[in-house]
């Protein structure tokens, strides 16, 4: 269970409007325990593909958040991202960039991926995944989003 | 916390440099870049650095060379390379083990996205 506030998910949702057409990109970060994920921070990153489909953390700015975070005494829980015009569900590049890559190995292993559709803007979509492999949708593994 | 600082400061750089001469050059040309920029950073960098070998008895079997030593305790392998793969990774523990130092980065350039692993070597 991925646990997050209405003001971090209305942040979400404002970084995915302003870069509509755009998918823009993010940590969550926070902490983990038995019953699921807490999110106690977001941190959007700039994605270098500017595009429509796709989505790349640009690495600086993700050093950065990885260090923040870090300083801050949580841990990344998850990567977000929107889907401007699509169902929230992963699509092929999402999965195969969770990967290193073309090895079967996860790039972060663990982590949840937090799709947030924006195809009705007035009710945006939050869905959350385990990506486990490259099978779809065998290895996609859907888990449920408290927004409190 | 001080050495994930000092990893911060090599992916950063690492990343400037592709950025800059993107993939495609001998692995020489990033471990001289790298070390080149770093050095201008400020931090203590040794090149080539050789680590001994020994065998179980203390006997002295040979030497590995380190692409990177950075601040007496990050070990630096770099490649240039499509894709990082098992026996690199292999590579890079030998090292950590061979020298009981416990951080090492894995940096290839040669892809056309930067790749970084880091390994931690626990003494326990």
């Amino acid at each position: 269970m991925l646990s997050l506030s209405q003001e971090q998910f209305e942040k979400i949702v404002a970084q995915g409007l302003e870069g509509k057409p755009l998918e823009i990109c993010g940590f969550l970060a926070g902490q983990t325990s038995p019953d699921g994920k807490q999110v106690v921070g977001v941190f959007p990153i700039e994605s270098d593909d500017k595009s429509e489909l796709t989505y790349s953390m640009n690495p600086l700015q993700q050093i950065k958040a990885e260090r923040e975070i870090r300083e801050r005494g949580l841990e990344i829980v998850g990567i977000y991202h929107t889907h401007p015009a699509t169902v929230p569900y992963p699509s092929k590049t999402d999965v195969a960039r969770a990967h290193w890559g073309e090895t079967d190995d996860l790039l972060f292993p663990g982590y949840s991926y937090l799709i947030v559709s924006l195809r009705e803007p007035t009710s945006p979509e939050p869905r959350s995944y385990y990506i486990n492999g490259r099978r779809i949708p065998e290895d996609i593994e859907e888990e449920s989003v408290v927004i409190e | 916390m001080e050495i994930l600082r000092l990893c911060d400061v090599v992916r950063e750089t690492s990343f400037e440099i592709h950025r800059y001469h993107r993939s495609g050059h001998l692995e020489k040309v990033y471990e001289n870049a790298l070390a080149h920029r770093l050095s201008k950073l400020g931090y203590a960098i040794e090149q080539q650095y050789p680590l001994p070998v020994y065998d179980e008895d203390g006997t002295l079997l040979g030497d590995y060379y380190a692409d990177l030593y950075i601040e007496k305790c990050l070990v630096v392998e770099l490649k240039a390379c499509r894709a990082l793969c098992d026996e690199h990774t292999a590579q890079l523990l030998g090292y950590l083990r061979a020298s009981r130092i416990e951080h090492g980065l894995l940096i290839n350039f040669g892809a056309p996205h930067l790749q970084i692993k880091k390994y931690i070597l626990s003494k326990s």
